[in-house]
């Protein structure tokens, strides 16, 4: 069982998602995570239907249709949160 | 007319994303979070460094004066001013003082001290509104060349914003005792060269000046204290604010728990 979720990789994973599929490496690289910690969150991520890997697709990892609900709920909410409005702001 | 500002075909469109023109999610949130982590972490770093260097400042300060009180003592002993005072009955009086330059070069590098250890304070506060990166909390090296999770910045600007309570708390007793003493020196000094009979004065002055002192530098204690609690209290709320986002994620996509 997976520890306590950080909501800002979750999101950096679906984020990099949402332009289309991608190889396991290249959204690795994209999400900034090493290879433990992607490994990890993927497999999390699975689990909760959120992405599908697709082994035909030489294990392309692609968005499911809950894993876009999932991006959004995250970004609004952290928008919300932070307030963000194209550039961060801090000091709240 | 195409994006390039010519005549002619223009160019092709990206492809379409997935979840496109439905709202907020269009925009790259994350991406302006990492910079917004980066940030908070930078700024809780250069406050972090501000308040250690204010820290080392104040018993730079405390050092400085009493190492000026020994070279005081020596410098009046090596070079002592001898007024020789012919008495009226033929005979002559001899008194020995301190060189009236003797106070005002020792007293240099303590004020000194104090006088950059408050710099860092005040530009300490100045940096942590306005920084958007810092030299110390945003250098990846400190993620392991990765980006940033919420927990782990979180972690380490508590972890920052308590050092830096601390270190600007305990600070202030070096102040106050350097100040007890820099005040104290500089009345023997006044006493012992411009006027050796105000003996009583100096005693009434001494606790005068000190609590006048106490009373300056409370404010700066409380302004101190004031801006590293706004960033904690920013923390906390901010911490709150995600934990709840995190319960209603999991509620509603992970069907309230975390999968086994």
């Amino acid at each position: 069982m997976m520890e306590r979720p950080d909501l800002f990789v979750i999101g950096r994973l679906l984020e990099a998602l949402t332009p289309g599929p991608l190889l396991r490496t290249q959204l690795q690289q994209k999400a900034g995570l090493n290879y433990s910690v992607f490994q990890r969150y993927l497999d999390f991520l699975v689990r909760l239907n959120l992405v599908v890997v697709r082994p035909a697709d030489d294990g392309r990892v692609e968005l499911s249709e809950k894993g876009v609900e999932a991006y959004r709920f995250l970004s609004e909410g952290l928008v919300r949160i932070f307030g963000l409005t194209g550039h961060p702001k801090v000091g709240g | 007319m195409d994006r390039r500002g010519g005549r002619g075909k223009a160019l092709p469109t990206r492809t379409e994303r997935v979840g496109e023109d439905t709202g907020p999610v269009d925009q790259p949130a994350f991406s302006d979070l990492n910079q917004h982590l980066a940030s908070l972490d930078g700024r809780v770093g250069s406050m972090a460094r501000r308040s250690r260097r204010f820290s080392w400042l104040s018993w730079g300060f405390l050092f400085a004066t009493y190492l000026g009180v020994f070279l005081w003592a020596i410098i009046g002993i090596l070079f002592p001013v001898v007024t020789v005072t012919t008495l009226t009955g033929g005979g002559t009086s001899t008194t020995t003082t301190f060189p009236w330059w003797d106070f005002p070069v020792l007293s240099v590098p303590p004020v000194a001290m104090l006088a950059f250890a408050f710099r860092e304070l005040f530009l300490g506060r100045r940096e942590t509104s306005k920084r958007t990166n810092g030299p110390i909390g945003n250098d990846p090296k400190e993620f392991g060349g990765y980006a940033a999770g919420w927990t782990g910045t979180v972690q380490r600007c508590q972890q920052r914003i308590t050092h830096a309570k601390s270190e600007v708390e305990w600070s202030f007793v070096p102040i106050v005792l350097g100040w007890f003493s820099f005040v104290w020196i500089g009345l023997a000094a006044l006493e012992s060269v411009l006027a050796p009979g105000i003996g009583p004065v100096a005693v009434l002055l001494f606790p005068l000046v000190g609590l006048a002192s106490i009373v300056l530098l409370y404010p700066l204690y409380r302004y101190a204290k004031g801006w590293i609690a706004q960033y904690q209290e920013l923390l906390n709320r901010r911490v709150g604010e995600l934990s709840k986002l995190e319960a209603e994620f999991l509620w509603r996509f992970a069907g309230g728990g975390l999968p086994t």
